[in-house]
């Protein structure tokens, strides 16, 4: 399991962060940002916290808070 | 690993079952078809509307109603939206669910405050909570107009998340007669006057939902309320949401228990003959006067 450090997009924010981290769990961690107020999609499929990452992969946080 | 058929998981439930994306859907429009069966939300020949905003809630509601009741000739469904003219913010959920409605032929009605009321939501905010204003006006149109559009119930989107902090709200502020009207069917009992609201993402969670959403292609571009940081309500979602990470399964707990006491809520509050007819409107109120008229007479002389 490799360490990477990747551009995040995320949605709330509508910024990239730069973020190492080996998966998910770790990244979500980095962030400061709670498992169960996002979902984490990577090369446009929905993955799980568990999800390890690979070299190149294009990574988005989408907020799951309602609009209003 | 999907936990079925070994496939990439999309979704892990709170029970550690992960599952694929065809796993996934399978089991959310299960679990909403049977709060639709099990809480009797929709009769065989109920006219439905949907109160859509645009966001990823409501019109995951009216994609699930519309696939479900397709073959069903008797159970009819069209969209209601209020503009409560918000900058930055309304223009673009409104021409999302217009282009939704629009791609799967679904009959939607919009109503303003500006043709309503004479004013946007933004120009009257100030020095006042917004939710506060904004709910009262809302609920108020929406029921308005969804009794002129001669239909039987009102769904929403509301969700285990809404439900969870709802409950734990009236609590903080001792509003048990709020309470009795919450649940999947909302209200304690029918009324001419109001058009009963079903909710049948009440046992899905926020998560549970976005994911659907995005798997079926629903999902705009992430488009936040500017009011809706600044609300009670948003401090209560960030301490149930801390409370969900250290204790996963908190907000299904919250909303389960709730069940269990809402018959008892429900019954405590029937018959106590408090629907009454706003003497200024005439809408239907628990008040002589509707809590929709006392906005607008704050509004008015302010």
């Amino acid at each position: 399991m490799f360490l990477w450090t990747m551009k995040v997009y995320y949605d709330r924010d509508k910024k990239d962060y730069t973020v190492t981290a080996k998966n998910v769990k770790e990244m979500l961690k980095e962030m400061k940002l709670l498992k169960n107020a996002v979902i984490v999609v990577v090369n446009g499929t929905v993955v799980t916290e568990d999800y390890i990452f690979s070299k190149n992969d294009k990574v988005k946080v989408l907020s799951v808070v309602s609009g209003g | 690993m999907c936990q079925n058929c070994q496939k990439k998981p999309v979704f892990k439930l709170i029970s550690g079952e992960s599952l694929c994306k065809n796993c996934f859907l399978r089991y959310f429009e299960k679990k909403v078809r049977k709060t639709i069966r099990v809480h009797k939300l929709i009769d065989k020949k109920d006219e439905i509307a949907v109160a859509v905003s645009g966001g990823k809630d409501s019109l995951t509601v009216l994609d699930l109603l519309c696939n479900i009741y397709k073959e069903n000739k008797n159970v009819r469904i069209k969209a209601l939206l209020i503009d409560e003219g918000i900058d930055g913010y309304r223009d673009a959920s409104v021409a999302h669910a217009k282009k939704f409605c629009k791609e799967r032929n679904i009959p939607l009605e919009i109503h303003s405050y500006k043709k309503e009321f004479g004013f946007t939501l933004d120009s009257v905010v100030k020095g006042r909570k917004p939710c506060s204003v904004c709910g009262v006006l809302r609920r108020n149109l929406l029921n308005t107009h969804a009794r002129a559009m001669g239909v039987k119930k009102l769904a929403t989107g509301h969700n285990l998340d809404d439900e969870a902090q709802t409950i734990i709200m009236n609590q903080f502020r001792k509003n048990v007669e709020a309470s009795a009207r919450l649940g999947p069917l909302t209200g304690i009992e029918d009324h001419e006057g109001f058009v009963r609201r079903i909710k049948p993402l009440y046992f899905m969670s926020e998560k549970e939902i976005m994911t659907y959403a995005f798997l079926k292609g629903i999902v705009d571009d992430f488009n936040e309320c500017p009011y809706n940081k600044e609300s009670y309500r948003n401090q209560v979602r960030e301490m149930l949401n801390q409370f969900e990470e250290l204790y996963p399964g908190t907000k299904h707990s919250i909303v389960t228990s709730f069940m269990e006491v809402l018959p008892l809520l429900k019954q405590k509050e029937k018959g106590n003959g408090r629907i009454k007819q706003c003497q200024k409107c005439g809408e239907p109120s628990s008040q002589d006067v509707c809590q929709k008229c006392i906005v607008l007479q704050q509004i008015k002389s302010a």
